[in-house]
């Protein structure tokens, strides 16, 4: 059977379709099967907003990373669409033997007389060999009816006695027409004060909703019967005209409250919508600013609280076991063992639990799990006080909070983890350039000493050795071997330098000083190129590391005396200046193309290039930089008019010879 | 040994390297020649068509296994043996280097018998 068989799975926009596509992989994984999902698109997927379809290409490309197989239909209508592909799928080598569809839990009273999807797919399908599997999606599990419209009853004092002074004005109005009209005519109309206090009931209806609109019905029908029906100041009707009458308005009054109060209901309803879309988009504006998901869940949490007013917490699994879940924001709240179950059924069920949901009832709280396209990352979890009561739009908003809050959440998750493996990568590529680059510096010259020896020993041996011969072997190799010296030198000069080993000793020097003694130590290297030493005209001293900066000073004239041509002149100027002190080191070689003069100061820069005649001069200026930055200072590179390379170390602590004696 | 009049041409970027080789195989009695580029190896090689080249793969210029079937494809009828001689030494290089037409490979440091045992076999 295996391999000539599939396991299908039928989705759409529903947000919790993550469940059927987990039990989709997983009975595929026990049964061996390969697995598909299904999506028939209708008509009426282009009536669907912008967030379904979002989802419905998030679900499939989900199951595609699960290992599905996608199949994008299009058709008039689902079951039909179904219909067809499963039947079709009996002509090819993988026939749908089990299908996989979800049904939405019954909400409304009319929802229990209407034939759901799943069920008529079942009638459908039923000449056909495939086993259809029916998986419940719990969505808000709240029943939600047409008395959710209305308002909650509130019997705010302030409202009943609106609604008693409105009818106290209907009667004095009525009061007045009839001492301003003669009393034959208010004989005639009496019935039609009924009018006033009609207008009455309206007012209140609409100012403060049913109860008021009713308080003011029933105390308009109860004015009007005693002061206004025979028998006068009676509870009773003696006259069948006026039980009508005042049926009617009875009747009336009724209806214009309810009619009151589902309008106000509906407009403070727009009105908490119009609220709460923009909290929610305050909310998605802050948190998506946040980089770090402790700041995240701190607005979440801030943000929510003062929306809902009520106690938020967030709860996700600990990195050490992730099938538990334990509160990550606030640092505390209060849980008992009802509030902790429900929460566990939540986090376990991937399901809404607690306050007003179909599971784990007795506790004050309401779980929603947090659900992105790869699974459940967590739990968010309301306090809801004891005078609120849920209506079905809570349930709504709830899921639309708990999809916003996970979805950030997840963005923060993916970039951390982005970051980590990019860092871990980067760390990774340099440790191996960097050994392949020291492998080759050190070799190359080894390869130069141990060649030109082995060429020397062998020559001698048969003693072809002339001595000009000799001369040019050992001069190789020694020149070699000072080059590797100063490779190593190098690198674990920038090591100490890096590391911090290397303590810096500033004191007050005259800045010819080390300029001197480099140009002594250098004096062979030199002696082909003209070393001019510009200084200022009056004395000063800088403060620096003497030994230090000796160093970067003969890096950069070797560096100089290695690139210009021979005969040519090397400039060394001192320049002292309000703010700081600088040497500056011209060459007339070639100069540094723009697009290098960062990068000759990077120590990995210098990783890339292979080639060997530069081996660990590279390296000095970085070191050179890491020196002078270690003082504080600053080392520039451009080159000057005349076209060669140009040098800048500066430094900023500069004082005259005379402030010193005046001090 | 004997490489009396045999043209071996050198391609390397390490000064050091070339003089060495040079002193070595002109007491062997061959016709020594350098280039310490990718470029100018090329050029000489098609100008002398050695019996003989000895590559480095870290030229300033090119990778050296670039380098090796461009100059394996100088001559139609004649493919000069290659050597190569570098500090890379890593198994993945070695086999690509093969794969592209080197006859033999020699890490650095080196003593100098050892790549004359070599030259002996691929030339005579």
């Amino acid at each position: 059977m295996s391999g000539h068989s599939q396991i299908t799975v039928c989705i759409d926009a529903h947000t919790k379709t993550n469940i059927l596509l987990r039990a989709a992989q997983s009975s595929a994984e026990e049964q061996e099967l390969p697995w598909s999902v299904l999506y028939v698109e209708t008509p009426n997927h282009y009536r669907a907003n912008k967030e379904e379809r979002a989802r419905i290409l998030r679900f499939l490309t989900h199951a595609e990373a699960l290992g599905a197989v996608i199949y994008h239909i299009e058709d008039t209508d689902v079951i039909k669409g179904i219909h067809r592909f499963v039947q079709d799928s009996f002509q090819t080598e993988t026939p749908v033997t089990h299908l996989i569809v979800g049904e939405s839990s019954r909400e409304g009273v009319f929802d229990q007389f209407r034939t759901s999807l799943a069920r008529k797919l079942v009638r459908q399908l039923r000449n056909l060999p495939t086993q259809i599997q029916v998986i419940p999606l719990a969505s808000q599990g709240y029943k939600s009816g047409w008395f959710d419209r209305l308002p909650r009853p509130d019997f705010s004092l302030y409202k009943i006695a609106f609604a008693l002074f409105s009818v106290l004005l209907a009667y004095g109005a009525s009061e007045l027409l009839r001492s301003n009209i003669p009393q034959i005519e208010w004989k005639i109309n009496s019935h039609n004060i009924a009018a006033f206090f009609l207008l009455a009931t309206v007012i209140s209806a609409l100012r403060y909703g049913m109860i008021a609109g009713l308080v003011s019905g029933i105390a308009g029908f109860s004015t009007i019967n005693y002061f206004y029906t025979k028998p006068f100041e009676k509870f009773a009707l003696l006259h069948t005209g006026d039980s009508l009458n005042l049926t009617i308005f009875l009747g009336a009054s009724l209806f214009i409250s309810f009619l009151g109060g589902y309008n106000r209901a509906s407009h403070l309803s727009l009105v908490k919508k119009e609220k709460r879309s923009q909290a929610l988009y305050k909310i998605h504006r802050l948190a998506s600013a946040a980089t770090e998901r402790n700041e995240a869940l701190k607005i979440l949490h801030e943000e929510l609280t003062e929306l809902l007013e009520m106690e938020v917490a967030f709860f996700m699994p600990p990195a050490v076991n992730p099938n538990a879940i334990e509160l990550v924001h606030p640092q505390q709240v209060d849980f008992n063992d009802a509030d902790r179950n429900s929460l566990e059924t939540c986090w376990d069920q991937v399901r809404t639990t607690g306050l007003g949901t179909l599971f784990s009832r007795k506790t004050n709280w309401r779980f929603e799990p947090l659900l992105v396209p790869s699974g459940e990352i967590g739990v968010i979890g309301l306090k809801v006080p004891a005078n609120i009561r849920l209506d079905a739009s809570f349930g709504r908003l709830l899921t639309a909070l708990a999809d916003q809050a996970a979805s950030i959440l997840e963005r923060l998750e993916l970039a951390h983890m982005m970051s980590e493996s990019q860092m871990r990568e980067e760390r990774e590529k340099l440790r191996a350039m960097l050994l392949s680059s020291v492998s080759h510096d050190l070799k190359t010259p080894l390869a130069s000493i141990i060649g030109s020896l082995s060429v020397y020993k062998r020559m001698r041996k048969s003693d072809r050795l002339v001595p000009e011969i000799a001369d040019e072997l050992t001069d190789t190799a020694l020149s070699e071997a000072q080059r590797l010296d100063s490779f190593i030198s190098n690198i674990l000069d920038m090591t100490r330098i890096e590391s911090g080993d290397i303590t810096f000793q500033a004191e007050w020097i005259d800045p010819m000083e080390p300029l001197k003694s480099v140009a002594k130590r250098l004096k062979n290297r030199l002696s082909e190129h003209d070393l001019q030493i510009i200084r200022p005209d009056h004395d000063v001293e800088i403060e620096i590391d003497l030994m230090m900066t000796e160093q970067v000073l003969q890096n950069i004239l070797d560096n100089a005396a290695k690139y210009s041509p021979t005969g040519t002149v090397i400039k060394a100027i001192i320049r002292a200046e309000n703010k700081g002190f600088s040497y500056i080191i011209q060459d007339q070689g070639p100069g540094i193309p723009e697009e290098n003069r960062q990068s000759v100061f990077d120590k990995y820069e210098r990783l890339k290039q292979t080639d060997t005649k530069v081996a660990g001069t590279g390296l000095g200026l970085a070191i050179a930089k890491a020196i002078i930055e270690k003082q504080n200072g600053k080392i520039h590179l451009r080159n000057h008019e005349a076209g060669g390379a140009e040098f800048t170390l500066f430094f900023p602590n500069v004082r005259t010879k005379k402030e010193e004696k005046i001090k | 040994m004997n490489l009396e009049g045999r043209t071996i041409l050198a391609i390397d970027d390490a000064p050091s390297i070339l003089t060495f080789l040079r002193v070595s195989l002109h007491d062997e009695g061959a016709d020594f020649h350098a280039a310490s580029t990718a470029e100018e190896g090329l050029k000489l090689c098609k100008e002398l068509s050695p019996d003989l080249i000895i590559l480095d793969l870290g030229l300033p210029d090119k990778d050296g296994l670039d380098l090796l079937p461009e100059l394996k494809e100088t001559q139609a009828d004649n493919k000069p043996p290659v050597v190569i001689l570098t500090v890379r030494k890593e198994k993945d290089t070695i086999n690509a280097a093969y794969e592209k037409g080197a006859d033999a490979y020699l890490t650095k440091p080196f003593m100098v018998e050892d790549l004359l045992d070599i030259l002996d076999q691929k030339i005579n």
